[in-house]
C-alpha cells in the first residue's frame, strides 16, 4: 500500500480510476479525530482497497497534525472519482465510515452498501458476542492477522495519539488503515463464500438494503428539545440533593452514595445484612439487593442511583445536542433484532418520573410490589421480605406511561424527542407480534381463526382454549396470566421453576398448566419439540426467512426463541424496506425503530394519507402472517400519544 | 327560517356589495371570526386559470355598496378620481364549510371545542371565489405564497382562511395549510370546465357602472369591506 503524497497523487488516483473502471466495488475505511461525525470530528485520512485483498490499497491523508497531508482539492478529486465510479462500498461497520465521508461530499444513497460485520453476524455462532474487526479477524484468519492492531494501538497509546488519530503521522496510521482494509476485504471474501454455502443469500441481500435504510434514519436523526433537557437536568439535580440529604440524615453520616463499598459499610453499621450475596459469598449491594431490603435507606439509595443514571445517560448528553443521531446495529443481537447505541433506544424509559414523594393508593402499592417482584425475579432471586409503606413510598417517583406536560414535577425522557417544524411523529407498533409469529409456526384452522380476529387478545384466547374458562369466570384473569406466562415462557425458554415463580405457584402445578396449554394449543408442543431436537441433532436451526442460527446442542430451547424473535425481527426489517421504498420522493421519513415499533416523521401535507399506507405496508408480509399494527400520533413530543384517526374538519378549527 | 335569521339575512345581503348583473354570486364573504376550509382548485402554476389578480372599486351608493371592476372593458370614467380601486387576488376553491362564531342560521351545526367553546358550521360543498386584498406589505398574499412553497402547489390539501377583526384598520386574515387532504367529489369536479375565468366572472358581476342620480354617498363605512 502506498500512503499517497502530493507528488504521487495523480499516479495513485489514476490507478484507482483504472481499477474502478474494471470493477466498481471498493473497500473503505476512514481514520478520524473522534467518534462523532455529527459534531466537530472529521476524517484525517481515507483508506481504500480492492475487495481482492491482495490488490490495490491506498491511504489518502488529509488532516494529520504531522507528516504530509494532501490538499483539500485532492480530497475533492477523490470524492468526485468515488461518486462517479463506485457502485458498491464494502466496510466493517460501514455506516460509521460513510457518515464521515458523506460530510466530505460522498454520495451514499445511490450505492449498494455491504457491511462485513453484518455478514459476521450471519455466519458466526450465536454465542459469539465480540464481532469487532479484530476479534472476528482473529477467529477467522488467525492471531497473526490482527497483530498489527495490537502493535499499532500500543504505539498510539504510548504517544497519546489514541484519542485523536489525526495526531499520528500518516505513515503509521496509513499502514494501520491498510491492514484494516485488507482484513475487511479478506473477511468479505471468506464470508461471501459462507453466506452462499449456508444458503443465506436472501437474508444477506435484505440486510444490505437495510443497512442503507438505517444509514438514512441515522443521518436524519430526531430533534431534541434542548431547553427541556436543560430544565430537566436542573430539576433532577435539585431532587438528587434532597434525596442525598435524607440519605445522610438516616445514615447519620455523609458518604459516597454511588460507592457500593461505602453503602455496605453504612448498612453494616446499621446492622442490616444484604439478602443477596456475591458469588464469593459477600454481601451484594446491587439493585436486586436494595429492592429486597425493607429499609427506607435502601429505597432512597435506589432512587438516587436511578435518577443519577437518568441524568448521566439520557439528559446530560443532550443538553447541547439539537438532533439525536442514534446508531442502529443490524448485527447487534444473535436473533437478528436491531439494537442501537448512543443512546440505546430499547432502554429509554416509557414511564415518567415524579420528582418528589407522595402517598400511594392501594392500587399503586400493588403495582409497585409487582414491579419489585419482577425486578427480583429477573435476577433469579426469590424475595420473602414484605416492604413497609415508608419503603414503598420511595418508589413513588416512578410514574406510569402517561405524561402531563402541565405538571412540572414530571420528567419524561421521551419528552426530549420532538418533531421538526411542519412534521408530526407517528408511531406504528406491531400488536403482539411475537405471539403471532410464535403461533404462525404451528398454524392450523383454530389458530388462523384466532389470528384473524380484530383486536384479539391472544392470552385470553389461549386461556379459554387451554383452561376451558370464559371471561365471566372469577378466575379468568388468573388463567389469562397463566396462558401469557406459558406463551412467553415457551418463546423465552423458561423452566417450570421460573414459571412457578411468575405464577406464584408450585413447579408441579406450573408444569400441569403447561401440559394443559400444550394440549389445547394444537401443534405448539410439536413445534417446541422439533426445534429443540433439531438443535440437539444439528447444532443449528434455520428460520422461515432463511437465517441460520448456530446454537449449542444442549440449549435447544434457544432455537424456539431465535425462530420466533428472529423471524419477527426479519419481518420487521422486510417491512421497513417496503416503507422506505414507499417514502422515496415524499417528505415523510422513517426515524426510529424500537422494540416492535417504528417511529416516522410525517409531513403535515402527508398526514392524511401516508400513515394509512404505511400501516397497510407494515401489515402485509411475504410470509402472509396476519399482523396487526397500532398507529399513534405523538402530540408535541414522543411522551404524549393518541390514536391516529383520519382528521375531520372540526380537528382543524382554530379555537383561539 | 326564524324571524331573526330572516331579517339578519336581509341585512347581510344589503351589506354585501351589490352586483351590477343578475348572475349568481360565487364569492365568499367573511365576517369577524369566520374560518373557511377550502380546497383550492387553483394550482398556483404559471398557466393557472383559477387564480388571478383584479382591481375593484367599492363605491357607496345609498345605503349599500357597489363594486366596479377596473378593466379595459369597463367604462369607469364616471367614478371620481378620489376613489381608488383595491388590488385583490382571487382564487377558485372548493369550499367545504365555513365556521362562524355566531349562529345566524338554523341550518348551521353547532361544534363544541376545548373548554366547551361553541362555534357553528355552515356546509357549503361547492365552488366559490375567495378574493382578498394583498394586505399591508402583501402580508395576506405572502401567506398564500407560503402555502404554495410548502406544498409545491396550492391544490394539495385543505387551506384554512380566517378573518379576525371588523374595521379597515383592525381586520387581519390568516391563510394556513392544514394537514387535511380532502377529495373534491367527482360530480363537482365535472363542473370545473364550466367555471368562468376570474376576470370574466368579475366582469360579469361588476362590469357595468352608471353613476346614480344622487351620486355616490360620501361617508364611507369601511365595515365588512375586507
Amino acid at each position: 500500500m502506498s500512503v499517497v503524497t502530493n507528488s504521487s497523487f495523480q499516479h495513485d488516483i489514476d490507478s484507482l480510476r483504472s481499477v474502478l473502471e474494471v470493477a466498481p466495488t471498493l473497500v473503505v475505511d476512514v481514520e478520524t479525530n473522534g467518534l462523532e461525525p455529527y459534531k466537530s470530528n472529521q476524517i484525517c485520512g481515507v483508506g481504500v482497497g480492492e475487495p481482492n485483498h491482495l490488490g490495490l490499497m491506498q491511504y489518502y491523508p488529509f488532516r494529520h497534525h504531522q507528516g504530509e497531508n494532501l490538499t483539500f482539492e485532492k480530497l475533492q478529486q477523490l470524492i468526485n472519482l468515488l461518486n462517479g465510479s463506485v457502485k458498491t462500498y464494502i466496510g466493517y461497520n460501514i455506516k460509521f465510515d460513510l457518515h464521515f465521508l458523506n460530510n466530505e461530499g460522498l454520495e451514499v444513497l445511490s450505492k449498494k452498501l455491504v457491511d462485513v460485520i453484518v455478514m459476521a453476524r450471519l455466519i458466526e455462532h450465536s454465542d459469539i458476542k465480540e464481532l469487532g474487526l479484530t476479534p472476528t479477524g482473529k477467529r477467522r484468519v488467525g492471531p497473526e492477522a490482527v497483530q498489527y492492531d495490537i502493535d499499532t494501538k500500543k504505539v498510539l497509546r504510548s504517544n497519546k495519539w489514541n484519542k485523536d488519530f489525526s495526531l499520528a503521522p500518516p505513515d503509521i496510521l496509513g499502514e494501520y488503515c491498510k491492514k484494516d482494509v485488507s482484513l475487511t476485504a479478506d473477511l468479505y471474501e471468506r464470508f461471501t463464500k459462507e453466506v452462499q454455502r449456508t444458503k443465506q443469500q436472501r437474508i444477506f441481500d435484505m440486510q444490505c438494503d437495510l443497512t442503507k435504510v438505517l444509514y438514512k434514519m441515522e443521518r436524519r436523526g430526531i430533534p431534541i428539545d434542548v431547553n427541556y433537557a436543560k430544565r430537566s437536568k436542573d430539576s433532577i439535580s435539585q431532587r438528587l440533593q434532597e434525596v442525598e440529604q435524607e440519605i445522610f440524615r438516616i445514615a447519620d453520616t455523609e458518604f459516597n452514595v454511588s460507592s457500593p463499598a461505602q453503602i455496605g459499610e453504612v448498612f453494616t453499621s446499621l446492622g442490616i445484612e444484604s439478602p443477596v450475596k456475591t458469588p464469593k459469598g459477600k454481601d451484594s449491594w446491587s439493585e436486586a439487593a436494595l429492592v429486597s431490603i425493607n429499609h427506607r435507606l435502601a429505597g432512597l439509595i435506589r432512587q438516587y442511583r436511578t435518577l443519577e443514571k437518568l441524568v448521566s445517560t439520557y439528559i446530560e448528553p443532550y443538553v447541547d445536542t439539537d438532533v439525536m443521531h442514534t446508531s442502529f446495529c443490524n448485527w447487534g443481537t444473535a436473533t437478528g433484532r436491531l439494537s442501537s447505541r448512543g443512546p440505546n433506544l430499547q432502554n429509554i424509559p416509557r414511564n415518567h418520573f415524579k420528582l418528589g414523594e407522595r402517598d400511594l393508593s392501594e392500587e399503586e402499592r400493588a403495582n409497585i410490589k409487582g414491579k419489585i417482584a419482577a425486578t427480583v425475579s429477573a435476577k433469579g432471586i426469590s424475595m420473602n421480605t414484605e416492604l413497609s409503606d415508608d419503603v414503598l413510598k420511595t418508589w413513588s417517583f416512578v410514574g406510569d406511561e402517561s405524561y402531563d406536560s402541565q405538571d412540572s414535577s414530571q420528567i419524561s425522557i421521551r419528552r426530549l424527542f420532538v418533531p421538526r417544524k411542519g412534521y408530526s411523529l407517528v408511531g406504528f407498533d406491531y400488536s403482539q407480534m411475537e405471539v403471532r409469529v410464535f403461533m404462525y409456526h404451528f398454524r392450523n384452522k383454530k389458530i388462523d381463526e384466532i389470528l384473524s380476529k380484530d383486536d384479539v387478545d391472544f392470552h385470553s384466547e389461549a386461556a379459554k382454549l387451554a383452561f376451558k374458562v370464559d371471561e365471566s369466570s372469577d378466575k379468568f384473569k388468573e388463567y389469562r396470566q397463566a396462558a401469557k406466562a406459558i406463551t412467553f415462557g415457551t418463546i423465552y425458554g423458561i423452566g417450570n421453576t421460573k414459571l412457578s415463580q411468575q405464577l406464584n405457584t408450585s413447579p408441579r402445578e406450573a408444569g400441569q398448566y403447561k401440559k394443559q396449554y400444550f394440549a389445547a394449543m394444537e401443534g405448539s408442543k410439536d413445534f417446541f419439540d422439533k426445534a429443540v431436537n433439531k438443535v440437539a441433532l444439528d447444532g443449528q436451526i434455520r428460520s422461515k426467512y432463511g437465517r441460520l442460527y448456530k446454537i449449542q446442542r444442549d440449549f435447544g430451547y434457544k432455537g424456539v426463541n431465535y425462530l420466533v424473535q428472529g423471524l419477527s425481527a426479519d419481518l420487521l426489517s422486510e417491512r421497513m424496506l417496503e416503507v422506505d421504498k414507499y417514502l422515496d420522493g415524499k417528505k415523510s421519513n422513517l426515524l426510529l425503530q424500537v422494540h416492535d415499533e417504528i417511529i416516522c416523521e410525517i409531513h403535515d401535507s402527508e398526514l392524511e394519507s401516508v400513515p394509512y399506507k404505511i400501516k397497510e405496508l407494515l401489515k402485509n408480509n411475504s410470509l402472509d402472517i396476519p399482523l396487526d399494527v397500532d398507529m399513534e400520533i405523538f402530540q408535541g413530543s414522543w411522551a404524549v400519544k393518541k390514536d391516529l384517526k383520519p382528521l375531520t374538519f372540526d380537528d382543524l378549527i382554530d379555537w383561539d | 327560517m326564524s324571524g331573526i335569521a330572516r331579517i339578519q339575512k336581509r341585512i347581510d345581503e344589503t351589506r354585501k356589495p351589490a352586483s351590477t348583473s343578475n348572475a349568481p354570486g360565487r364569492e365568499l364573504w367573511f365576517r369577524d371570526g369566520d374560518q373557511v376550509f377550502m380546497s383550492s382548485i387553483a394550482t398556483g402554476a404559471e398557466d393557472d386559470k383559477f387564480l388571478d389578480e383584479i382591481y375593484l372599486y367599492t363605491l357607496r351608493v345609498g345605503n349599500g355598496f357597489t363594486n366596479v371592476l377596473k378593466d379595459d372593458r369597463v367604462d369607469t370614467s364616471a367614478i371620481p378620481d378620489e376613489n381608488r380601486p383595491s388590488h385583490k387576488f382571487a382564487v377558485w376553491a372548493y369550499v367545504h364549510n365555513v365556521i362562524h362564531t355566531e349562529k345566524r342560521n338554523d341550518d348551521w351545526e353547532e361544534v363544541e371545542g376545548p373548554a366547551g367553546k361553541k362555534m357553528y358550521r355552515e356546509d357549503i360543498n361547492d365552488f366559490r371565489i375567495i378574493s382578498l386584498s394583498f394586505g399591508r406589505s402583501d402580508y395576506i398574499w405572502n401567506q398564500l405564497v407560503d402555502v404554495y412553497s410548502d406544498w409545491g402547489a396550492l391544490n394539495k390539501g385543505v387551506i384554512r382562511v380566517k378573518r379576525t377583526g371588523q374595521g379597515m384598520y383592525d381586520t387581519s386574515y390568516s391563510i394556513t395549510a392544514t394537514p387535511k387532504q380532502d377529495v373534491i367529489p367527482e360530480d363537482k369536479m365535472a363542473e370545473l370546465d364550466d367555471l368562468p375565468l376570474i376576470k370574466d366572472y368579475f366582469f360579469e358581476r361588476y362590469g357595468t357602472f352608471t353613476l346614480p342620480e344622487g351620486g355616490l354617498t360620501d361617508d364611507k363605512d369601511d365595515d365588512e369591506l375586507f
